[in-house]
């Protein structure tokens, strides 16, 4: 993508999530968890943004901060809206969130739980036109049946209840759900991660189509690197709160700088039999009520030195778009 | 035994679930053999019969209900056993399971009771099956537990399940499955709950005491590269029929039937720049039990379907080629012609 034709849609800066830790019954806080903790990327109109890592890495709990699902505890979140401006989505109160609420949509992760059982397909698509407003009830049934349509639905499913869909039908239609108000910004937080393979590839390839046609920006989040290279032009490897690696999806996977994405990517196991899983990631992910010093990774690292150990390495750039926060990263890439 | 000697012979199991709306035969007319010291894999997508099929081998297939087939085991202790000839509930398999067929379950949050240490669950296994008091059998459950390369075990034993991670649970799953050392171990979806690098780690585990012990292993997974890393041989499964079995190399390098071909490219690949290019996508969905398609179960989203043909006559498993079987009329049909 030309650099010139980017064009910015929200810029996260510094966001940090901290939970408190609670002691026993009477005592006070103990600590806090880092669960984000100054992560900062920026997205582009009409782009895939990707964010991987381990579970308790902190990527759902970044997309549900942009959701304003909660309240972060630091950082900020700013909105490029195209009809209101620059908005600061972390600082509007619940009221003012409202009318952006329809811009910024979600998809989940389990097509099981996400739609309630005793709402029609009508109702659960249409939910976000009644939230949105009056303005935007006019043509209700039409814009349903247009986006189950567009969503690879017959608009005759309306009538019917969740149950009567199988797995794949069902993230479907949680992603009309997500469409039907015409959002700018998707956040799709492991939307295929639930799904049988064959599904899971019609899902992705829904998904890269709508982006075509509607011009959506998704922020994707996953846990399954192979479907991210596939979705994503740019992505951010997160480790414990922290993004470890940042930058143009073809530059991380050709050419990793951060031994925990190289340590990722060598264990995939891939069905090619020549390549076999080589590398390995030792360990499990570090507690975060109880970090490491220094670099959060060093004692899985095989590269690690004596300042790893001691001090916490920044992200910096290493070469355009292509964020490393690693002490070593220049020698990795053999630069 | 001798190497390569056959343990589990299965033919033409069939197992069909009662329902309201009528029965859904789950596991139809399969057949399969395995092997002292083999990996064979099960994949195929969920509903396709491969966690039910595992499930009879130690005929806790219920609420399905086995209805024929031959299960033979060539057991230490009983010598040869018609598995589904025995009662369910009944003494015999009571001796077999977890001493001569044990399983690793998919969800190691739910597979360990929670009531009850560590300690206490494993040692069960061994007072059960061998005549050796509680704290012997703690002591070996320590062994076990230090040989599945976990840090301190005299700790673990008096932990419970809710104290320690996922990775860490199945692991001691993994324990306490080889404590007694049993021929035939299966493993239903052991890594599909856990991260990337813990189920690379899980998966090396079960390779080197594989190695070590000589245990043969029934490894079901939807995850195809998990399959190709550490099974032998793999078998597909498509509703409730195996649609292709081959030796792991053959398969993923030359994959027979179309099923297979269209799982294999449904998947991203990772080692690829995929810029504007789409996936090659099997259209529709797994059929709905109550209706089974006539002929191939497949031929409804077969892209290479013969008309007058697929979809009236059911394919048989044929051997294409050496330790090569598919079921499919392309290949049946070169087959005769040849």
């Amino acid at each position: 993508m030309n650099k010139a034709k980017k064009e910015l849609l929200l810029e996260v800066k510094d966001l940090c999530m901290h939970f408190p830790v609670q002691g026993s019954f009477f005592d006070k806080v103990r600590g806090v968890v880092k669960a984000v903790d100054g992560v900062t990327f920026n997205l582009f109109k009409s782009s895939t943004f990707g964010l991987v890592g381990e579970s308790g890495c902190g990527k759902t709990t970044t997309g549900r901060l942009i959701m304003k699902v909660m309240k972060p505890t630091g950082g900020t979140i700013i909105f490029h809206d195209n009809e209101t401006g620059i908005m600061e989505i972390n600082a509007l109160s619940n009221k003012k969130m409202r009318p952006l609420r329809r811009k910024i949509q979600m998809i989940f992760q389990d097509p099981y739980s996400s739609l309630d059982p005793r709402m029609t397909i009508q109702q659960i698509v249409g939910e976000p036109l009644r939230a949105a407003g009056k303005e935007h009830m006019n043509n209700y049934k039409n814009k349903i049946a247009a986006i189950l349509q567009k969503s690879g639905l017959s608009a005759d499913y309306m009538d019917r209840y969740p149950h009567a869909f199988s797995g794949g039908q069902r993230q479907r239609i949680g992603i009309a759900r997500a469409l039907v108000t015409k959002p700018q910004l998707v956040v799709a937080d492991e939307p295929v991660s639930a799904l049988d393979v064959s599904v899971q590839a019609q899902i992705l390839n829904l998904l890269k189509e709508l982006q075509e046609t509607l011009g959506l920006t998704y922020l994707f989040i996953a846990h399954d690197l192979s479907v991210i290279r596939y979705m994503c032009d740019t992505l951010a490897v997160m480790y414990v709160g922290k993004i470890v690696e940042m930058g143009l999806s073809e530059d991380i996977f050709n050419n990793p700088a951060h031994p925990y994405t190289e340590g990722l990517l060598s264990i995939i196991p891939r069905t090619d039999s020549k390549t076999k899983r080589c590398k390995r990631l030792t360990g499990g992910v570090a507690d975060a009520s109880n970090l490491p010093s220094g670099c959060y990774f060093h004692p899985r690292c095989q590269y690690a030195k004596d300042i790893c150990k001691i001090e916490q390495p920044v992200l910096r750039e290493i070469k355009n778009d292509h964020q490393v926060a690693c002490h070593f990263s220049l020698k990795l890439q053999g630069i | 035994m001798e190497d390569n000697a056959v343990i589990l012979n299965i033919e033409n199991l069939k197992i069909a679930f009662k329902m309201r709306q009528g029965n859904v035969t789950a596991v139809n007319d399969v057949s399969f053999q395995l092997r002292k010291g083999h990996v064979l894999g099960i994949v195929g997508e969920s509903g396709c019969g491969k966690s039910v099929t595992a499930r009879s081998l130690m005929r806790i297939e219920a609420p399905g209900k086995l209805l024929s087939g031959e299960i033979n085991f060539q057991s230490k202790s009983l010598g040869k056993v018609g598995i589904q000839r025995l009662d369910p509930a009944g003494e015999l398999i009571r001796e077999l399971r977890w001493k001569e067929i044990a399983m690793v379950f998919q969800e190691p949050m739910t597979s360990f009771g929670p009531m009850h240490t560590f300690g206490n669950q494993i040692s069960e296994v061994l007072t059960l099956h061998n005549k050796i008091g509680k704290t012997e059998a703690i002591e070996m459950a320590v062994e076990s537990l230090r040989a599945v390369g976990m840090p301190r075990p005299e700790k673990l034993i008096k932990q419970y399940p809710h104290q320690i991670s996922g990775g860490m649970r199945q692991r001691a799953m993994i324990a306490m499955a080889l404590i007694c050392h049993p021929q035939v171990l299966i493993a239903d979806e052991p890594t599909t709950a856990l991260d990337v690098s813990t189920e690379s780690q899980i998966l090396d585990l079960l390779a080197e005491r594989q190695k070590t012990l000589g245990t043969s292993i029934l490894y079901i997974s939807h995850n195809l590269g998990v399959v190709a890393n550490i099974a032998d041989e793999v078998m597909v499964m498509y509703l409730g029929q195996i649609v292709e079995h081959a030796p792991v190399s053959d398969l993923f390098a030359s994959p027979k039937h179309p099923y297979t071909v269209a799982l294999l490219n449904s998947i991203p690949n990772i080692d690829k720049d995929y810029k504007n290019q789409k996936l090659e996508v099997l259209q529709g969905s797994i059929p709905d039990p109550y209706n089974h398609p006539d002929g191939c179960p497949f031929h409804p989203r077969c892209p290479k379907l013969i008309h007058g043909l697929c979809d009236m006559v059911q394919p048989r498993l044929l051997d294409v080629s050496l330790n090569c079987r598919v079921a499919c009329h392309l290949y049946n049909a070169s087959q005769k012609t040849s």
